[in-house]
């Protein structure tokens, strides 16, 4: 009981001094582990030989320790806060001020937060923009975050200033409840006539742009357009180009194996000219209406461009399109983002298994001029000695066939 | 004693009796078993506790996942041996498998969304509140009941147990996507990790529809005395609509569950079309992924109400009592749900933009997603209004409830981005959808279900939590909170997509590298902070304080009931209602409550209905001190 007392009468003491406790040894034993020269050497990418591991091993022991130090004394104040001592970080009759007052210091923290993050990253993401769809969308989403804007900054303050405002004041140490200061008001029709409206005249707004743009995006393609398929599969995209007809000759997923990646019915006469790029790289000329014909082998993936803003699935069984045209060059692009090495990428976002993070395919934009000089020198894919080999190959699937049934 | 209604003593007097009223008192002459009483409970209030410890369980398992796979986010490259320890052959040399990536992040979302917010939220505060507010004794059917927890523990268990199957557990993310969930052969997450999950969401899927079932029939058949629908708390609106909801859409979940189950196993093609993986091309045809997706979505995007709408419920009731405030606009609030409920049942299609289905689908589900927003803003004025003028009493539900105002007023505005369909074409499957549904529903939910915890601790064990730890345990989530998603909000609008084990292979990615290590250090601190609550549960449930009637001044019929629990909620006769439970700070009064139990006569004949000694004067937060000072002394 003695001791009880003692305790209580010197809280804040024992807690910093716990609290040291904790700390120091914590500290010590992370910095052996973070600064030792075997993580660093790990790190580095030098190979683990047999002695390293041993050292690995030692400090995967000191970790646990470390764990298990940092968690028991986390306890320890913990409980040495709430139960022995008296300390209290909200004292009984102060914790509605103290709470009331942490609000708006919360919310002006909040704000500022957002506001600074997005004006501070805002070359990151705004202005990026480099297709003609993609310029209808920007004032979309400038009018929507300015709309939305205002409203989260009315709201927030709203709620954090009268959370400061309408604190209880408990300072006089008589109940609360033994008090009427709220006020009993309980409806007003008029007011959540008006807040129903308000909003609803904004949505209708952005609906109604958003639907005027959504279904200019999805229009016919025009005449001129240059047709592009990209095919997705665990984990790659490949690329065939139309050459220069312009039509891609059609695909039967059972064709696909040995020579023909794609499975193309290679003796289509739109065969011909088709290509299928080596590199993992598109090519495409600025200001002209491209069409990407999507495909996939396996899975859904997503084909996906935050610059051209291009996104569709990728669906086996259902061939998707999407129109793009884009209106700055590749190199136009770097200039004005000022970054020498920019490229145009593509990612997949659609989860399609372990690798999905690593899809990537470049889209190199390049003037009507460079883009006609690029095309003269690609060779068709399918050259007669391919289709030759290809034929071949098709016999020999066959021969296997019958093989397989005839054993059964 | 005369002129006390109800307060704790003459109730107490009641159970000591014990006899005359009704057979719900019989269990004072003869106790029950351990198994009936702990384990195989018909009664609600024990139903709610044990979904509540098992939602709190699958949080922190789905918690440390997340943390798991942040680390992972921050430091892509740097080898952390510990790992090992947690987790394996998963991180051989402390590098992490992507395969147990991706299974990580399906497990974290497949347990938040269905295990701690449905289960853990709705089945606890369903259950515990819907027969003490309404003034029943247990629910419809509490036999219906019991089954309901006992089919949501199995499915627990086994969803649990797949973490430990050697080809991983499920991972083709929350939303189980076929084919990739359909053919084995496509990632190792989707062997017998999916048939797992699979299994176990058919029976999650049971046990919450015994659940709903029972809710809506309670609600409609065992209102006491003068409840009508309209003095309704709005607790037991939200969950009685929340049951309604799941009815119509969770038996969606089942059959597009059970189509790719056939797809899985006996060959059909329902989801299945011209695939060609590992060297194979397969033999299923004319079936469509897309057709998939509209049969999960047409739950997806109900659940996600599911989850919110019990969370609204609890911050409503929170909000009013601790404003000293009747709500604002309560049939406003009551039309707002009906309306999401209808809303929302219309609107799956925004998930699914980019699938390229026909784009005349995608403008009219663009059309009735923003509608859905105005229902939402509605709630939010209210809760504004309700705060205005009141005299506002900080307990730690209080803040938790202003949590989760400020949290859906965020979460709610970018999902205005989300459902133009114009602007989703550069954010969807981005990290600003990540960032809009935590906010929203993780964060918003989350915080409405320890308001719910927090304020209604007294009446599920009979003690109090620990304010000051409380008041920590708020502060360090939602600093945490807003800083782990904010930024995640920027990584969106730059095109990072989500669902990506490391950042490194784009340019457009890799540039935020460091925002990530950023995220990672608030999540950890996150993480951390939950287990400051798990401590004050624990420690609280045994060594609490014991609660007095009614700690907070409220209206509601709960507070009625006594302390200890008995079996039928009420010894002797149910409560007459003769008021809505809103009645605060209203003139005639004495004091400013007017619980829901007192008529008019009751107030005019000046009967006192509150305990002088027990409320406000004494800290209830040094429960522990006390207990402990008298005991040894
Ligand atoms: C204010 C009205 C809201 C609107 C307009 C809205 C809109 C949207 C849209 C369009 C998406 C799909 C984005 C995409 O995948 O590209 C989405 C995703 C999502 N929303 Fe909302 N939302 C709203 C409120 C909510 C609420 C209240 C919740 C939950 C409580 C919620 C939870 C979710 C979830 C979980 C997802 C992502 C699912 C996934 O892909 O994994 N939303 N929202
Ligand atoms: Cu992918
Ligand atoms: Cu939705």
């Amino acid at each position: 009981m003695k001791y009880i007392k003692v305790l209580q009468g010197n809280t804040k003491w024992i807690f910093m001094a716990v609290l040291i406790a904790m700390i120091t040894p914590s500290l010590v034993l992370a910095e052996d582990v973070i600064g030792s020269e075997t993580l660093k050497r790990v790190s580095q990418g030098a190979g683990i030989q047999d002695g390293t591991k041993e050292e690995i091993n030692s400090m995967i022991s000191w970790l646990k320790l470390l764990l298990a130090v940092v968690a028991v004394l986390t306890f320890t104040v913990i409980a040495l806060v709430s139960k022995v001592t008296n300390f209290q970080l909200f004292p009984k009759w102060k914790s509605n001020s103290i709470n009331g007052a942490l609000m708006p210091v919360f919310g002006f923290l909040l704000l500022g937060g957002i506001f600074y993050e997005f004006f501070h990253h805002s070359g990151q993401y705004l202005n990026y923009s480099a297709s003609e769809h993609a310029d209808k969308i920007d004032p979309i989403f400038m009018t929507t975050a300015l709309m939305t804007g205002i409203v989260f900054i009315i709201t927030q303050v709203l709620l954090f200033v009268f959370s400061y405002r309408y604190k209880g004041e408990t300072e006089d140490k008589t109940p609360f409840w033994k008090k009427k200061v709220a006020l009993h008001y309980a409806d007003n029709d008029k007011l959540e006539k008006i807040w129903t409206l308000i909003p609803a005249i904004g949505m209708a707004v952005l609906v109604f742009w958003g639907a005027i743009v959504w279904v200019g995006v999805h229009d016919e393609a025009p005449k001129e357009t240059i047709n592009i398929e990209v095919v997705a599969e665990q984990f790659q995209w490949t690329v065939r180009h139309s050459g220069k007809d312009n039509i891609l000759a059609g695909a039967d997923y059972r064709k696909i194996g040995g020579g023909n990646v794609l499975g193309v019915n290679y003796k289509e006469k739109a065969a011909a000219d088709d290509i299928i790029l080596a590199e993992k790289e598109i090519h495409i000329p600025v200001g002209t209406p491209i069409n990407f014909q999507i495909r996939s082998k396996d899975v859904l993936h997503g084909f996906y461009t935050p610059q051209l803003k291009a996104h569709i699935y990728a669906v086996p069984g259902m061939p998707t399109h999407f129109l793009v045209t884009p209106n700055k060059t590749t190199e136009e692009m770097r200039k004005q983002l000022n970054k020498p090495n920019f490229n145009y990428e593509v990612a997949c976002s659609q989860l399609c298994g372990s690798a999905h993070y690593n899809m990537r395919l470049i889209i190199v934009v390049h003037t009507k001029e460079e883009y006609k000089e690029w095309l003269e020198k690609q060779k068709p894919t399918f050259t007669e000695e391919k289709i030759a080999q290809l034929d071949e190959e098709q016999k020999e699937k066959e021969k296997e066939m019958k093989k397989d049934l005839s054993s059964l | 004693m005369s002129d006390t209604i109800n307060t704790a003593h003459e109730t107490q007097a009641h159970v000591h009796q014990g006899h005359g009223h009704e057979h719900h008192d019989d269990h004072h002459h003869h106790e029950q078993s351990f198994i009936s009483k702990y384990i195989f409970s018909t009664d609600h209030k024990m139903i709610a506790r044990q979904f509540l410890i098992t939602g709190i369980i699958m949080g922190f398992v789905g918690g440390f996942l997340s943390v798991i796979f942040r680390l992972q986010l921050a430091w892509p490259d740097t080898p952390l041996p510990w790992l090992e320890l947690f987790i394996g052959k998963w991180a051989k040399d402390g590098r992490m498998d992507p395969a147990f990536y991706m299974a990580a992040v399906t497990i974290h979302g497949t347990l938040m969304v269905f295990f701690v917010l449905t289960a853990g939220l709705s089945g606890t505060f369903s259950n515990l509140l819907i027969p003490l507010q309404i003034g029943a004794r247990d629910m419809a059917s509490p036999f219906l009941n019991m089954l309901s927890y006992w089919f949501f523990f199995i499915s627990s268990v086994i969803m649990f147990a797949s973490l430990f199957v050697e080809t991983g557990p499920a991972g083709p993310g929350w939303t189980i996507y076929p084919p990739l969930s359909a053919l084995p052969k496509s990632m190792p997450g989707s062997g017998l990790g999916m048939t797992l999950w699979l299994v176990s969401m058919v029976l999650f899927v049971a046990s919450s529809l015994m659940g709903s079932l029972n809710y809506v029939a309670t609600v409609i058949n065992m209102r006491t005395k003068g409840m009508s629908m309209t003095r309704m708390p709005l607790t037991v609106w939200a969950f009685f609509i929340t049951a309604i909801l799941g009815i119509l859409s969770f038996p969606v979940l089942v059959s597009a569950v059970v189509l790719l189950i056939f797809d899985r196993s006996f060959g059909t093609s329902f989801y299945l079309s011209e695939i060609y993986l590992a060297g194979e091309a397969l033999p299923n045809a004319g079936g469509s992924p897309i057709l998939f997706q509209h049969l999960f979505w047409f739950l997806g995007h109900p659940e996600v109400y599911i989850v919110i709408m019990p969370a609204f419920g609890i911050t409503s009731e929170v909000i009013s009592t601790n404003a000293r405030k009747p709500i604002f606009g309560y049939r406003a609030m009551i039309g707002s749900l009906i309306g999401i409920t209808f809303l929302s049942l219309i609107v799956w299609g925004h998930h699914m933009f980019m699938t390229g289905m026909n784009p005349f689908l995608g403008t009219a589900f663009m059309m009735a997603t923003l509608v859905i927003a105005v229902p939402s803003a509605v709630k939010v004025f209210n809760y504004l209004a309700t705060i205005w003028k009141g005299n506002l009493q900080y307990t730690v539900a209080m803040l938790f409830g202003i949590g989760l105002v400020s949290l859906f007023i965020s979460g709610g505005l970018t999902g205005l981005f989300l459902g133009n369909a114009a602007l989703d074409i550069e954010l969807h499957n981005t990290y600003f959808v990540v960032a809009h549904f935590h906010v929203v529903m993780g964060s918003a939910a989350i915080f409405g279900m320890y308001c719910g915890v927090y304020h209604w601790f007294p009446r599920m064990f009979g003690r109090m939590m620990n304010k000051q730890l409380g008041y920590i345990h708020f502060w360090l989530t939602f600093i945490s909170v807003y800083g782990v998603f904010i930024p995640m909000h920027f990584l969106g609008l730059a095109g990072v997509p989500r669902r990506y084990y490391a950042f490194t292979q784009f340019d457009f990615t890799s540039q935020w590298l460091d925002i990530n290590v950023l995220i990672t250090i608030f999540a950890i601190i996150g993480f951390l902070a939950q287990f400051i609550f798990l401590y004050n549960f624990v420690s609280s449930i045994f060594l609490g304080k014991k609660a007095p009637q009614n700690p907070w001044k409220s209206n509601s019929l709960e507070w009625t009931a006594p302390v200890e629990h008995i079996h039928g909620n009420w010894p002797g006769e149910l409560p007459t209602v003769y008021r809505w439970p809103y009645d605060y700070s209203k003139e005639e009064a004495e004091v400013d409550y007017i619980p829901q139990h007192i008529s008019d006569e009751d107030l005019k004949a000046g009967r006192k209905y509150w305990e002088e000694e027990t409320l406000g004067e004494e800290d209830l937060e040094n429960s522990e001190i006390q207990e402990t000072v008298t005991h040894h002394s």
